[in-house]
Parts: structure tokens; C-alpha cells; sequence
């Protein structure tokens, strides 16, 4: 292996004790061997890890929490006061969801729309072939050559053919 | 830290604001930390540690334990941090001073402490400055807060490698930065 790669897993996984066993007997055994890759160790641990090992971590003011406090005191007196809120939130949620979601939403809304018109043009085109069937009944009844019509003039039964 | 629960995190769900305490109280160092390194002044921390909590307040009703609590808070601590140093990366790269933050207490010669600690703080401060946020985000987790590179990746919702190259060009940059000026001091 190349310095440069020896020295790009230095860089990360090495100093950062994220390297697998593997990979760090090879970087170890070509420690060894190499005096620049050594040197190039040397600095980068006193450039990249040292300054950062004196970092204070600090207590966070009292007054962010009673900030929060006030803040969801608020929204809750406004959630109270306002019947409506539940149904506001819930478009805000629709609002803020993200884009793929709105699109696959507005999609089925879209289908289910369609389907739902579709079936009542078919009901409503089914409602009209009944009745004008039960209008051409009616009129051969009236003109007298009754016949009960299914489309080619007869019921088509063993009955039907005997008294034929 | 007292080990968050998902009992707690089912009350605070529902409005429950002792629980909800519990969880800032769990959380609130890191996430205050994390924004102080990313943003740089102590007031503009504030405001982003208060608006996580409230963003959390918000949604934990839609909590899915798809991933952690940690990983969650992490992850909405670093959005708004990052988005917090993009809008004021390269407006405002002056030294702010560190005046309202508070060191964790310590005893004996508060004096010499203090200055001590001032300097590495300028140190570090002065370092992170050289870094565009993304970078910053990856060196804050990692080397201040020890985030493994997975949980950094899960953090940021990035790749492992991308996390690896953003070490790796945040470090040549200090590393850069470091010839440069032992080349001024010959």
C-alpha cells in the first residue's frame, strides 16, 4: 500500500480508533518500515486530535428551559381556547409533510375521485338501460305481440321450446 | 444521564411536561454544546437548543422509534445547527466572545484555570472557524462530542464514506493550516 493511503486511513479511522483489526495491522506494520508515515502520525495528532482534547463542555442556561416552558404553556392555552385547532394542526401536518408523501396523497385522493365518479356514471348508465328495457316490455305488451325480451327473442328454456 | 424510557417518551407525547423535562434535562448539555461549537455565540446557542426542544415537543407525537431518541435529537440538533451556520456562514466571521457561557464548575486556582481554558477555547473556536458547517458538524460529533462514525453518519443521514471524506478534508485543512504556520514562524 501507498503512503498517501496509509496516510488517508491516518487521517480517519486510524486516529480516531475506528479502524478494523485488519486494516491496522497493515497501517502498524508499515509504521514500522516507513519514517515519513511516522512523522505524518506525529503531526496529525498533534494538529487534528490534540487542540480539540482540552474542549469544556458547558452547562446550558436555566433560561432555555423556562423559555421552552413558556412557549408550550402558550401553545397549550391557545390549544384550549380554540375548537378548531385539532382540525388546524392536522392541515398543518399536511402542510408540512414532505413532498413525495403530499404527491402520493393527492394521487390517491385523485383515484379514489375517479373511481367513485366512474361507478356512478356506470350506475346511472345501468339505471337507464333498465327503465327504457322495462319501456319496450311494456309497449310490446300494449301493441300485443307480448314477448318477454332478452335480446334474441325468447327465454331460451326446455318450457319455451315444448310450447313452441 | 438517567436512561430515557419509552414510557417517558409516551407521556411527553401526550403533553406531559415533567416527562418532557426528563428528556431535555437528558439531553439539553449535548444539544447546547453541539449548537455552541456550530454557531459560535453563546445567545444564538440558546435559541437553537430552545427551538430543538420545542421541535421535539411538536413531533414527538409522531415519534415512530423507527431510530433511536438520541439518534433523533441528534439528528434535529445538527439540522438546525447547520442550518443556523449556513445562514450566517461568511456574513460574520469575527471572534465572538464566549462571555455568557458557562464553564462547568471546578475548584482550586479558578484564575489560572480560566485563562488556560479561555486559550484552547480561542483554539478550538479559531480552528472550527477554518471549517464550512458540514465539515464542522463531522469534527464537533467527533472529536468533541466522540461520536462513532456510524452514529455520526446516522446523525447527519449520510453515507459512513461521506462522513470519513468529510473528516479527512476538514483534517487536511488543519493540517494545512498547521505548515502554514510554522512556515510563518521560520
Amino acid at each position: 500500500m501507498k503512503c498517501r493511503d496509509i496516510q488517508d486511513m491516518i487521517l480517519t479511522d486510524y486516529l480516531d480508533g475506528q479502524i478494523d483489526p485488519k486494516k491496522k495491522g497493515i497501517v502498524e506494520s508499515h509504521l514500522k518500515e516507513c519514517a515519513a508515515c511516522r512523522e505524518f502520525l506525529v503531526t496529525a495528532t498533534e494538529a487534528v486530535i490534540k487542540p480539540f482534547d482540552h474542549s469544556e463542555s458547558r452547562v446550558p442556561p436555566e433560561s432555555i428551559w423556562q423559555g421552552i416552558q413558556d412557549v408550550i404553556h402558550r401553545e397549550q392555552e391557545v390549544e384550549v381556547s380554540n375548537p378548531f385547532y385539532d382540525v388546524l394542526e392536522r392541515m398543518k401536518v399536511l402542510l408540512t409533510m414532505p413532498r413525495t408523501m403530499r404527491a402520493m396523497a393527492t394521487v390517491a385522493v385523485v383515484l379514489l375521485i375517479t373511481v367513485t365518479l366512474f361507478k356512478g356514471i356506470n350506475y346511472r348508465q345501468q339505471q337507464i338501460a333498465r327503465a327504457s328495457q322495462e319501456e319496450m316490455e311494456y309497449l310490446s305488451y300494449l301493441s300485443g305481440t307480448s314477448e318477454m325480451l332478452d335480446g334474441n327473442g325468447g327465454y331460451d328454456t326446455d318450457i319455451e321450446a315444448y310450447f313452441l | 444521564m438517567r436512561e430515557i424510557t419509552d414510557d417517558i417518551i409516551e407521556k411527553a407525547a401526550l403533553g406531559d411536561e415533567a416527562s418532557f423535562e426528563e428528556i431535555y434535562r437528558a439531553y439539553s448539555r449535548f444539544v447546547y454544546n453541539v449548537a455552541l461549537r456550530m454557531v459560535r455565540e453563546p445567545q444564538a446557542a440558546e435559541e437553537v437548543t430552545q427551538d430543538v426542544f420545542l421541535v421535539m415537543f411538536r413531533k414527538l407525537k409522531t415519534f415512530q422509534y423507527k431510530s433511536s431518541l438520541k439518534t433523533w435529537i441528534y439528528r434535529i440538533t445538527i439540522n438546525m445547527s447547520i442550518n443556523h451556520a449556513k445562514r450566517s456562514h461568511n456574513k460574520n466571521r469575527e471572534i465572538y466572545a464566549y462571555d455568557d457561557a458557562r464553564y462547568v464548575s471546578s475548584e482550586g486556582n479558578q484564575i489560572f484555570q480560566d485563562v488556560d481554558k479561555e486559550y484552547h477555547e480561542n483554539v478550538i473556536r479559531k480552528l472550527l472557524d477554518l471549517l464550512n458547517p458540514d465539515q464542522r458538524a463531522c469534527i464537533v460529533l467527533r472529536n468533541i462530542e466522540g461520536l462513532s462514525y456510524e452514529e455520526i453518519a446516522q446523525s447527519l443521514h449520510i453515507n459512513i464514506n461521506t462522513v470519513r471524506s468529510r473528516l479527512k478534508r476538514a483534517r487536511e485543512k488543519l493540517l494545512s493550516l498547521r505548515k502554514e504556520v510554522i512556515h510563518n514562524e521560520m
